[in-house]
């Protein structure tokens, strides 16, 4: 199973990371309609994942948004938690002293394992944390035993 | 006050994780805005204390908000502490949640307000 997003990998590594954009910039134009897409974003939320015998979990901090600004997917196997969040009206045009949080379009991906049902993903909003909860498919799952034959 | 140290200093928790949050601080007319992004912090599990001027946050992150494979052994806490001027009135501080983000609001007190100065016609 491989839990390493596109994105994730290097993200340690400033060098690469920025050398890593330019290039997926170039291909931007005519890979549009990868799985894992190449946009700018503002921010990447922090998310956790984990998995019991029956479930894959998917917990995302996503705090100060709407529901409906919130896009999950998963297509080819690949997981897409993307959206847009902005400022509060009220606090646009006050004097700002601080500003910490992060603001705009995010969007991470991650390449689930094969043996998923993604039609029966959960999605939860709550506090501010986004969870999602995926089925795995037992049956899949298995580990199969190969048998050798003597000659 | 009681129970809410009890959340706090739960003995079957073997490590407590602190995270600062972040946060934005906004001036309006009348007050100050503090918003921190606590996200998996209910209500109840949120504690605001002002002391000698220092307005310190605390909010334990719901347990069901923790991956299962840790939250047996993990407590996150999300605490920070702002030093406040003199020019707050720290009685009529008031504080609402929303998603995930907590708003504070600091008046201020009335002698910093803007006001405007009456030209009388002598």
């Amino acid at each position: 199973m491989n839990w390493l997003s596109r994105r994730d990998y290097d993200k340690n590594n400033d060098l690469f990371s920025s050398f890593r954009k330019r290039v997926n910039s170039l291909f931007d134009d005519f890979l549009s309609d990868s799985p894992v897409s190449m946009k700018n974003f503002d921010f990447e939320p922090t998310v956790d994942i984990d998995e019991d015998e029956k479930n894959i979990y998917v917990k995302a901090d996503l705090p100060g948004m709407n529901e409906k600004d919130i896009d999950i997917s998963i297509n080819n196997n690949v997981l897409t938690i993307k959206g847009e969040r902005s400022e509060e009206d009220e606090d646009k045009d006050k004097n700002k002293h601080r500003i910490e949080r992060r603001y705009g379009y995010f969007e991470r991906s991650f390449s689930l394992p094969e043996h998923v049902v993604t039609d029966k993903a959960k999605a939860k909003y709550k506090n501010g944390v986004l969870k999602l909860e995926i089925p795995k498919d037992e049956k899949k799952a298995k580990s199969k035993k190969i048998s050798i034959e003597a000659k | 006050m009681k129970e809410r140290h009890d959340i706090m200093n739960n003995t079957n928790i073997s490590k407590e994780h602190y995270i600062s949050p972040l946060c934005d601080i906004y001036e309006k007319e009348n007050d100050y805005v503090l918003r921190a992004e606590i996200p998996g912090v209910p209500k109840e599990n949120l504690e605001i204390n002002m002391d000698k001027g220092i307005l310190e946050v605390r909010g334990k992150v719901e347990d069901e908000n923790l991956l299962p494979s840790i939250r047996k052994d993990v407590a996150v806490i999300y605490r920070r502490a702002f030093k406040v001027s003199n020019d707050i009135e720290s009685e009529k501080i008031s504080a609402t949640i929303k998603n995930g983000v907590l708003t504070v609001s600091l008046p201020k007190s009335e002698k910093l307000k803007p006001r405007k100065i009456k030209v009388e016609v002598s």
